[in-house]
């Protein structure tokens, strides 16, 4: 899941700052859950305490590079992450994660059949699937009637929308956008096409108002924006709580996908009980208390009886039938230099 | 001479949240050109008050300032051809001698030559020439007192203050300062309007003194005048030191003289102004040297010692007369000649118009 | 003898402090200078093999096609930073002198609370700090609304999102740096200095250049550092009120350890930042040796 906003950077900042040396807190009812501020439902926690004996205590980070780092500085004491699917790849590489075969869990078997072995954990021997969701362009439909259908009305915008568009600044998901807008394989590392989508966004420049990965829903409230990149999961709360008419779209090039699992650093302090957590995890009833909470979708069919109705119906978390869901990968290392190159001369 | 500062019923008060003070009342004085005038009075008076009023750094209350019969009340203080020897000096740190020597003539916009020869000669006046690079900070305070002042004197002012300048120098400083002073005031031939609560500063310097009491001037007049026939009491007692003597007066003549009993056997001949009428009470004043000792068997009023305090060139010696103490300077000499010791009987006498009657009724 | 064993004993009892410098500030700076020699780790972190590729990316790039050309575009964006930090103290010296010299001149009891009243947006995260301007500018923010309450909404003009908002939030971050060591420069100062000024001609301009700045010039010149170094990192202010249309140092260098996963890079800009704040850093020092002579 991308970075949620400043304040939980800056709160999360604190309080890793206070976690340097966890593990001097290990001992046998414990687990240290690492992961993204105000993502984990407290109810699902107290709830695995209630029925375990085993007792919680939570850090948060801003980013999997964050979390990446914090893993690859060593020992980091934590008992289970929630690493995004790209960054899973990349700890498997670099052995950062315990092998714990989930695949012979007692709750596996609820993991819907499509969900399985997922390319990021192929042998589903470190990972169980936590949340997943989109990012996507989000519009005030009062005021954009027309409603994008494709990442053409985004790169070649309608005067209504001009100066009136909010995008992110990192570059997460920004280069994917315009691979799938020109056709084109994630991870280019073609110069043609990397020129071309420098040029898409050194044209789109004078007509984005806000470069910023936070504030989305504030601006488009205030009237600031009119569109904005966002994840589905928060723009499903944004509607139901103040932004009736915010709509999310779903664009016929396809739509980016992010996934979040459970995961077990190597060396973990209470490996078994972290192994509990991931089958807690992945009962139907329990993974749905963290649906309701967080807005997002799971990959659990049979937890729908204990859905939110209100989630449940919910259009953002919905991919429609023949758009494609595609999932970033984490680039390999020159394909990343070439992406952020384009990126900072984007910004700069 | 002629009249060139004119302060016309100056009144100053002081507005503050614990309530107001008058510092000024009514001060009227003239100032005439080249004159060395002194501002002499107690602290708190109201001489820098006064002073800062000249200045521009404050604005009467009431009345008004001429300088050559021009009202500059309204003017600030870069507009008056007055300038300043701050009490503590107020070198600029961060200029050489020479810098603060220039700063005047520079901000008057005299072309360069001028500013340089000019600065070259005021160096020379206070001979600072070999110090003209320094700091002021590496300067003791007699020579920063002299670069003060000819940074004062370098754009040739009508007028200069000087408030108390010589009060942070040592003893022998102040004293070689106060001729100093008085040269460089008569070489330049510039009026010098001189502030100190130093009465023996005041009468050795001075061409006229006011002496300032109370937001008031007390007495006008030249070092002699002040010395010699004090207006009231308080200049008396102020300037000097002063005997007052309680007395009846006996005797009036046309001739400003009085005839005072001040008891039985002591009967004086003073000095007046004021009409007086024979029966009145009267304050008599009588400096301590100008009271002569006798020998027991001589005339004159008796007494008795009480206290001798040697002073070096001097002795002071405390009389019991009646009821009340009398002070007298006397020499070495007499001294030894009488033998005067605690205890012992004295006869005195005030010489006929050595005396001053300061206040009637 | 006695004297080397007082050496030693003062050298041993500042021990501490030489820990506590040499641990907390050097040592973290001096990673970072290794790390700026070092080759890019595959996703993040470094290859501890010494290279000096970081420093020449600075100045040279490889376009997607092969072409290499020399790289302006971080000369430019260190410019961009500099001008703003540069205009942002300006701004903060202009509006901070005045202020500073009226607390000064005022009696002590009301100068402290003062010097507190500026001081007290400090208490509050700088985050809410800029979030608040949000609220002033935007809009519907207050602006708006009171000028649209007053039937002269025609008269808005929305400056968030711009380098306006930019400069306006920095200068209000950064005013109070810049009041509290002028106020205490000024506050030094002698009033009689300026008294002896104006007794010796000088006009009020005369005064504030020939007196009053010469003599606070250390408390300019360290208003200016405490302005302008965080000034020029800072990627918290232009990011949020700014919207994030100018890149500027410090949001380089967030770039490069956090998305860009290129230590070695962020590590190299921070290097040559550190360098040049250095280098604009010892002019507060230089001035400060010229008054020493002085006092
Ligand atoms: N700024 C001021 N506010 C209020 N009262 C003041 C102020 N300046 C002076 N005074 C008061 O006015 C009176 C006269 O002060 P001034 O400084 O003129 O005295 P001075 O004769 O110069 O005394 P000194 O010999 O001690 O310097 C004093 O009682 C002083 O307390
Ligand atoms: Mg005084």
């Amino acid at each position: 899941m991308p970075a949620r906003s400043s304040l939980a950077v800056a709160a999360a900042a604190l309080l890793s700052a206070c976690a340097a040396i966890p593990s001097a807190w290990a001992d046998a009812g414990q687990i240290h859950v690492y992961t993204w501020a105000d993502y984990t439902s407290p109810e699902l926690l107290a709830k695995f305490e209630k029925e375990t004996g085993i007792k919680t205590t939570v850090d948060t980070f801003d980013s999997n590079d964050t979390l990446l780092a914090k893993l690859q500085a060593g020992k980091s004491g934590y008992d289970i992450i929630l690493p995004s699917q790209n960054y899973v790849s990349i700890m498997i590489e670099q052995g950062l994660l315990e092998k714990v075969d989930v695949s012979s869990m007692p709750n596996y078997k609820n993991v819907d059949e499509k969900w399985r072995k997922p390319e990021w954990d192929p042998s589903q021997s470190y990972t169980v699937p936590w949340q997943w969701g989109t990012t996507s362009i989000v519009y005030m439909a009062d005021k954009f009637p027309q409603g994008f259908k494709s990442y053409k009305d985004l790169f070649e915008p309608a005067d209504g929308i001009k100066g009136k568009i909010q995008l992110f600044r990192s570059q997460d998901g920004m280069l994917e956008i315009a691979e799938m807008y020109l056709d084109a394989p994630f991870c280019n590392e073609d110069g043609a096409t990397l020129k071309k989508i420098q040029k898409l966004y050194l044209d789109l420049k004078p007509h984005v108002k806000i470069f910023d990965d936070t504030g989305m829903g504030d601006h488009l409230g205030a009237g600031e924006t009119t569109v904005a990149l966002w994840y589905s999961g928060n723009a499903y709360q944004a509607r139901v709580s103040n932004l009736p008419n915010m709509k999310y779209a779903f664009p016929k090039e396809g739509v980016m996908g992010w996934f979040d699992s459970v995961a077990i650093p190597k060396g973990a302090p209470n490996l078994e009980n972290a192994k509990k957590f991931m089958n807690f995890v992945m009962d139907p009833e329990n993974i749905a208390i963290e649906s309701n909470y967080a807005g997002d979708s799971n990959a659990y069919s049979a937890s729908k009886p204990f859905l939110d109705p209100k989630v449940a119906a919910a259009e953002e978390l919905k991919v429609p039938e023949g758009v494609p869901l595609k999932f970033a990968r984490q680039c390999p290392p020159k394909a990343a230099k070439l992406a952020s190159q384009v990126w900072t001369s984007v910004l700069k | 001479m002629s009249v060139q500062i004119r302060i016309e019923r100056v009144g100053k008060t002081y507005f503050g949240a614990k309530g107001d003070h008058v510092a000024l009342n009514a001060v009227s004085l003239d100032v005439e050109r080249g004159e060395f005038f002194t501002l002499l009075g107690p602290s708190g008076c109201g001489k820098t008050t006064l002073l800062r009023i000249l200045a521009g750094f404050e604005t009467a209350t009431s009345g008004r300032v001429l300088v050559d019969g021009v009202d500059v009340s309204a003017l600030p203080p870069e507009a008056r051809s007055i300038n300043t020897v701050f009490q503590h000096y107020a070198l600029f740190p961060h200029m050489t001698i020479a810098e603060n020597v220039a700063f005047g003539l520079k901000r008057l916009r005299r072309p360069a030559a001028d500013v340089a020869s000019r600065t070259r000669e005021m160096l020379e006046l206070v001979q600072m020439t070999a110090l003209a690079e320094r700091r002021p900070t590496q300067l003791s305070g007699g020579q920063q007192q002299r670069v003060a002042l000819a940074r004062a004197l370098a754009p040739r002012p009508d007028v200069i203050l000087l408030d108390e300048p010589l009060s942070a120098l040592d003893l022998k400083l102040r004293q070689a300062m106060r001729f100093e002073l008085k040269r460089l005031q008569r070489e330049t031939g510039v009026t010098f309007i001189f502030v100190t609560h130093d009465q023996d500063e005041a009468l050795s310097m001075s061409d006229r003194i006011a002496v300032l009491a109370h937001g008031d001037v007390q007495q006008l007049g030249t070092p002699e005048d002040i010395y010699s026939r004090p207006a009231n009491r308080f200049v008396a007692q102020f300037i000097g030191d002063a005997n007052l003597l309680k007395g009846e007066v006996i005797g009036v003549d046309a001739a400003g003289q009085a005839r005072c009993r001040i008891n039985e056997e002591l009967i004086v001949l003073a000095s007046c102004d004021d009409a007086l009428v024979v029966g009145q009470e009267a304050l008599v004043s009588a400096r301590p040297e100008q009271i002569r000792l006798l020998a027991p068997s001589d005339e004159g009023a008796a007494g008795e010692v009480r206290n001798v305090a040697f002073m070096g060139d001097s002795s002071l010696v405390e009389l019991a007369v009646g009821e009340g103490v009398i002070r007298v300077q006397t020499s070495g000499e007499t001294l030894r000649e009488l033998g005067l010791a605690p205890g012992s009987a004295v006869r005195f006498q005030i010489p006929p118009l050595a005396a001053r009657i300061v206040a009637g009724q | 003898m006695s004297s080397a064993r007082a050496r030693t004993n003062r050298v041993l009892g500042l021990a501490p402090v030489w820990l506590l410098i040499g641990g907390l500030l050097l040592a973290p700076l001096l990673l970072v200078v290794a790390i700026a020699f070092t080759e890019q780790g595959a996703y993040g972190g470094v290859d501890w093999t010494f290279s000096g590729a970081a420093f020449v990316s600075l100045l040279y790039n490889v376009d997607f096609d092969g072409t290499a050309s020399v790289e302006w575009s971080y000369v430019q964006i260190f410019l961009t930073s500099a001008a703003l930090a540069g205009a942002t103290t300006a701004i903060c010296l202009l509006v901070g002198f005045p202020v500073a010299y009226f607390i000064s001149r005022q009696p002590p009891s009301r100068r402290s609370v003062l010097m507190l009243l500026v001081a007290i947006p400090f208490w509050t995260d700088l985050l809410v700090r800029i979030y608040a301007w949000m609220i002033i500018l935007g809009n519907d923010g207050l602006i708006a609304s009171a000028l649209s309450a007053l039937g002269a909404g025609w008269l808005y003009r929305n400056i968030l999102f711009t380098p306006k908002a930019i400069l306006l939030g920095m200068t209000y971050n950064y005013l109070p740096l810049m009041i509290l060591p002028l106020c205490s420069s000024l506050e030094k100062l002698d009033g009689r200095l300026i008294e002896a000024a104006a007794d010796l001609y000088a006009s009020r301009w005369s005064r504030m250049k020939d007196v009053i700045i010469p003599l606070t010039a250390p408390g300019i010149a360290a208003g200016c550092m405490l302005v302008f170094i965080p000034a020029v990192g800072d990627f918290v202010t232009p990011t949020i009120i700014g919207g994030g249309k100018t890149l500027l140092f410090g949001n380089l260098v967030a770039l490069q350890f956090g998305s860009a996963h290129n230590w070695p890079f962020g590590a190299a800009i921070a290097v040559v930042m550190l360098l040049l704040i250095g280098c604009a850093g010892t002019l507060p020092l230089l001035i400060r040796r010229r008054l020493g002579r002085v006092a």
